[in-house]
């Protein structure tokens, strides 16, 4: 009965949003119209950076484009969510139009604004992914693809969780925006290259300052190009399941501890 | 007229530092934000320029390059709170006699993104003063100022043609990545193909940070003629500007006025 009302609401929310997107048509094309471009642009730039060298660090152009539209889908659909915005409905106190019991508070934050525009930029990452694995001729095994497919999944929550938490930080603290400027930042960055250009200093850090650098930007497309062993990417995915475990619980804690914090309702 | 105006422009600078000196942490965020940014990019183009004798650039250069256009690059992101206004209809509290709207968006853009980046412009000023030498320096970051004048009125126009798109987030993503690409912050300019290179070099976004860079790593002397291209964009925009809030403000319909 819970889980249908939920189901219910996540419907009206996505059907709200698809109408709100066809009522904004212009902003809807332009925007898939400026993501090719994008695309294109990002091609262009790295195929005059491999006119000037043939390989980098292993790496080729093939490889490089592959690595980042892959890494660009899992962040692209978490991009739909609401949860990007949760500071904001913090320190302006609108969070008090979520606190609608018995509905999860989390649950009505995820949903808030979702963003569909977010879902066909990960349909066109995934087309590209396509695109660039055949025109490149990339050559993958049916068992490594499969463990860093399932590696992708499982550890995308290790790279959003940070996110989660500074958004939660919020409830105690007004300056979150900028730290989640730095992760943003750190990660949109970190996600154009392979991890194996930095020393080993600073991927030892990222690794540690967010798990989800190594476990879902790098070694689920190393496994899938066969450049690491398979048998890391199953490692891999027993340390992503622990984290995310781990990682959720804490979170939800953190959660529940902001909400009985917040004062924005009085 | 022009009185008036300087005078609300020094204001908002002076209100500008006010805020920023309010909020601390801040400053050192946007500084962390930077160094996060640079990191990756110092290591990729450390690669490259090891594993390859064919750039225009020495190993340092492109450091140099790259700690300049990254740590002062700005976007539109930094103003995003005002992309909404005309569309919010919050456009009218701007549109105060004897102040033109191109006026009043030009001075919040300009000292919103001057405060923002000036702990980096002096940082990097001072980095390069020991590198490159204070002339290189120096001027660096003088036309770094002018290149953001050049900025802000190309935003003030993209923001004007908000009267016709509404919020057009499309647009406005659009224009992010032609600055980033045109102005030479994501890759010099002229390592680009002769036809590519040719046509943004022509362009003036180029002025915006390629120039400065180049004049930071001594590779570009500033000439008379150099500071007439800037003072012409400036001037092309900013009639462009007024011309799209006269037909604008004639367009735009708010409570049936």
């Amino acid at each position: 009965m819970q889980s249908e009302q939920y189901w219910r609401v996540f419907k009206k929310s996505l059907k709200a949003s698809f109408l709100t997107a066809l009522e904004y048509r212009a902003d809807f094309y332009s925007s898939i119209i400026i993501q090719i471009i994008y695309f294109i642009i990002q091609f262009l730039f790295f195929s005059i950076i491999f006119s000037h060298i043939t390989i980098l660090k292993g790496w080729g152009l093939g490889d490089l484009l592959f690595l980042i539209f892959l890494n660009d889908v899992g962040l692209t659909l978490f991009e739909v969510t609401g949860i990007r915005g949760m500071y904001y409905l913090v320190i302006t106190g609108q969070l008090n139009t979520k606190l609608v019991k018995p509905k999860d508070t989390f649950f009505l934050i995820a949903l808030e604004e979702l963003s569909i525009n977010s879902i066909f930029f990960a349909i066109c990452d995934i087309i590209l992914l396509f695109f660039v694995a055949t025109y490149f001729s990339l050559s993958m095994s049916f068992l490594p693809f499969i463990v860093g497919l399932i590696l992708y999944v499982i550890s995308l929550p290790l790279l959003v969780l940070p996110i989660m938490f500074i958004e939660t930080l919020s409830f105690f603290w007004g300056e979150t925006e900028g730290l989640l400027g730095i992760y943003h930042s750190m990660i949109f960055s970190i996600k154009e290259y392979p991890l194996s250009i930095f020393n080993k200093f600073f991927i030892i850090l990222f690794s540690i300052l967010s798990p989800g650098i190594l476990l879902h930007l790098f070694l689920p497309a190393a496994i899938i190009l066969g450049k690491i062993d398979p048998v890391w990417g199953l490692w891999g995915i027993l340390a992503s399941i622990a984290f995310d475990i781990i990682g959720i619980y804490l979170f939800y804690k953190f959660f529940k501890y902001g909400l009985k914090k917040y004062e924005g309702y009085g | 007229m022009a009185m008036y105006q300087s005078k609300y422009f020094f204001k908002l600078l002076e209100f500008q530092w006010e805020r920023t000196k309010a909020y601390p942490i801040r400053l050192i965020i946007s500084l962390s934000w930077v160094i996060f940014g640079f990191i990756p990019q110092f290591f990729f183009w450390y690669i490259i320029a090891q594993s390859t004798n064919t750039l225009p650039y020495t190993t340092k250069e492109i450091i140099l390059y790259f700690l300049f256009s990254m740590g002062l690059f700005y976007n539109l992101n930094q103003i995003n709170q005002y992309f909404n206004t005309i569309a919010r209809g919050e456009v009218v509290t701007s549109v105060i006699k004897p102040m033109s709207l191109t006026a009043n968006y030009f001075s919040i853009f300009f000292s919103t993104i001057f405060i923002n980046k000036l702990p980096n412009l002096i940082i990097i000023t001072i980095i390069g003063c020991f590198i490159v030498g204070i002339t290189s320096s120096i001027l660096a970051a003088i036309f770094f100022l002018f290149g953001l004048i050049l900025g802000c009125t190309f935003f003030v126009c993209f923001f004007l043609l908000m009267f016709w798109m509404r919020n057009n987030w499309g647009v406005k993503w659009g224009i992010d990545i032609l600055i980033l690409f045109a102005s030479g912050t994501w890759i010099p300019l002229d390592i680009l193909p002769k036809f590519w290179g040719g046509l943004l070099l022509n362009l003036p976004f180029q002025l915006m940070f390629y120039t400065p860079a180049k004049i930071f790593l001594g590779q570009i002397t500033p000439t008379f003629w150099l500071i007439l291209q800037y003072v012409f964009w400036i001037i092309i925009l900013y009639i462009i500007a007024r011309i799209l809030e006269y037909y604008g403000l004639k367009y735009y319909e708010q409570l049936g006025g």
